[in-house]
């Protein structure tokens, strides 16, 4: 079971709609995890326990665990590669 | 044609909580759901509004009366309480304007992406809120519906092309390809800060510097901000921190201290989360409303509008915005005329600096000195907004706020709602000065986007060789 967290600016729109698709692509690709929503603000406590930090902004801060930024699902460009970087982080 | 009529006052009737989901399901199937998914996405905006009726009994039986009695004997004349922006959103959505409002305010949005006169299509539909609370506060204070959605529909053609003009340099100092912000709040505290960012070029102490990336990381660590953004910034810190302040200052005794101490944590913090429910409920909608857009326009290079979140994380907003939230509190108290009380916005101040982050593109002493400025403007209109959101909330069933006082939030502190509601006011000529001022923004705002894209090109070749 990997933790993933998925954090935006108020914890609430952008990372809803990121949530819910990193949701599918979990289902679809086999891993089991724990999706944890939150404000950027509050990355920082759960860094320690999590496996990956998917952000909906582009972020400078640096954390333990990999950071991906999964503005690709709001946009639409680029939403596949974007899916295997984080297949990719969570399989190995 | 009066069974019909019976027949909406009836629905109506119901409360926003029954009618809303029913015309969100409508909605739904009109953008091409399943019936299921319709079914459910409706209900969950429902249950998201059931959600916020529940948690507004907590601001109204146990903040607003401490509230009340603390601002008497600190001698303040702060009577509207900002209960944030995520209720606001549930008194946007729980009119029956906002069902009319999406559905025109997105055909409008296909036209002029057909026409060529905009590049931004605007899917954010949570953020729809801003748009409603436009047409509901036009609505009140003329009694006409469709003028009503005229200035909801304006404001978000508003939105629109200041995301065009800006998308450049949006997606520049965010990094995100493909974006532009057409949000009802982010895109309406822009043209303010272009006009002060042309002030600032003719100040040196104001001149652009090279930026080092590999600084923010540093500075971020040991600022005064990111202390106060430690603690203010976090909601539930915040809301006890306000809780404990206000039963203190009131006089209760330690029961009704700790009372008021924990509800006031649990206002911040369940309101947002009721209110997901509401945004979870929308997402299928604007899924639906994204493919139609890349579906009919292929050969388009279209720009995907989105929430102003996307923008927080750049360093500057971030600082900057955790030391703008004494400010707001401060300037709350001794601002004349203000009558704001600054609480459920207080935690996301970042959002009120965002949009100066991005005009003075990532200028720190800009973005500073335009939030100075941005917040007392903030304050009143949101002090101005306060009598018509309280009207609003109550036709939506939800008591936000105690007996002698009433609700508002900083997020209307907007001069998008502000401007199009007083031009919708004017008798007579209202509608039709609305209409110019839409063309003004749609044409105007294509000249404006040509010079932008020059001033961006000609900052891009200089600031590499400008010594600091």
């Amino acid at each position: 079971m990997k933790t993933v967290i998925v954090a935006c600016g108020a914890g609430l729109a952008t990372s809803s709609m990121v949530k819910q698709k990193i949701q599918d692509i979990f289902k679809k690709n086999g891993i089991s995890a724990n999706i944890i929503q939150c404000t950027l603000n509050e990355v920082e406590t759960y860094d320690d326990k999590a496996d990956l930090i998917i952000t909906t902004m582009r972020v400078r801060k640096k954390f333990k665990a990999p950071v991906i930024s999964g503005s690709a699902y709001l946009s639409g460009v680029n939403e596949e590669q974007v899916t295997q970087q984080i297949v990719d982080a969570l399989k190995s | 044609m009066q069974v019909v009529m019976d027949v909406i006052a009836y629905i109506v009737n119901l409360g926003s909580y029954i009618f809303v989901p029913m015309l969100m399901c409508v909605i739904g199937l009109l953008f091409g759901l399943k019936i299921p998914k319709a079914i459910k996405a409706g209900a969950t905006v429902g249950i998201g509004l059931v959600g916020v009726s529940i948690v507004s009994t907590l601001t109204s039986d146990s903040l607003g009366p401490v509230i009340n009695i603390a601002i008497e004997r600190l001698n303040l004349h702060l009577t509207s309480i900002d209960v944030g922006g995520s209720p606001a959103a549930a008194v946007g959505f729980g009119g029956l304007i906002a069902a009319t409002l999406i559905v025109l305010i997105i055909v409008t949005n296909i036209v002029l992406v057909a026409l060529k006169l905009t590049n931004t299509v605007n899917v954010d539909i949570y953020n729809f809120w801003y748009f409603a609370i436009t047409a509901g506060f036009v609505n009140i204070l003329t009694g006409s519906f469709w003028l009503g959605i005229l200035a909801g529909v304006s404001h978000a053609i508003l939105g629109l092309k200041v995301a065009d003009i800006m998308a450049h340099r949006t997606q520049e100092i965010i990094g995100i390809e493909a974006i532009s912000i057409p949000h009802g709040f982010a895109a309406a505290s822009a043209p303010l800060f272009l006009l002060l960012d042309k002030v600032y070029d003719h100040i040196p102490f104001l001149a652009h510097r090279p930026i080092d990336e590999n600084s923010f990381d540093t500075e971020e660590k040991k600022s005064v901000a990111s202390y106060i953004g430690a603690i203010f910034g976090d909601r539930i810190y915040l809301g006890l921190i306000m809780g404990l302040f206000f039963g203190i200052v009131a006089g209760y005794d330690f029961k009704g201290i700790a009372d008021v101490t924990i509800k006031t944590a649990a206002i911040m913090e369940l309101f947002p989360t009721v209110v997901k429910m509401l945004v979870n409920g929308l997402i299928p909608i604007s899924n639906q409303a994204k493919a139609f857009f890349t579906k009919h326009f292929p050969d388009r290079e279209l720009y995907i509008g989105l929430d102003s979140a996307v923008t927080i994380g750049h360093p500057v907003t971030i600082s900057v915005g955790f030391l703008m939230i004494p400010v707001f509190l401060i300037v709350a108290a001794i601002l004349p005329g203000n009558t704001t009380l600054p609480l459920g916005e207080l935690p996301f101040a970042a959002f009120y600096v965002c949009f100066a982050t991005i005009v003075h593109r990532a200028n720190k002493r800009r973005t500073i000195i335009s939030s100075l400025i941005f917040i007392p403007i903030v304050l009143l209109v949101s002090s101005w907004a306060a009598p018509l959101f309280t009207q609003l909330a109550t036709d939506a069933g939800l008591n936000l706020v105690a007996q002698g006082q009433q609700a508002t939030t900083m997020a209307l502190g907007n001069l998008f709602i502000f401007i199009p509601t007083l031009l919708a006011e004017i008798p007579m000529a209202g509608p039709i000065i609305l209409v110019v001022v839409d063309l003004l923004a749609i044409f105007g705002g294509k000249k404006l986007e040509k010079y932008y894209a020059k001033e961006d090109q000609k900052f891009e070749e200089t600031i590499g060789t400008e010594s600091a």
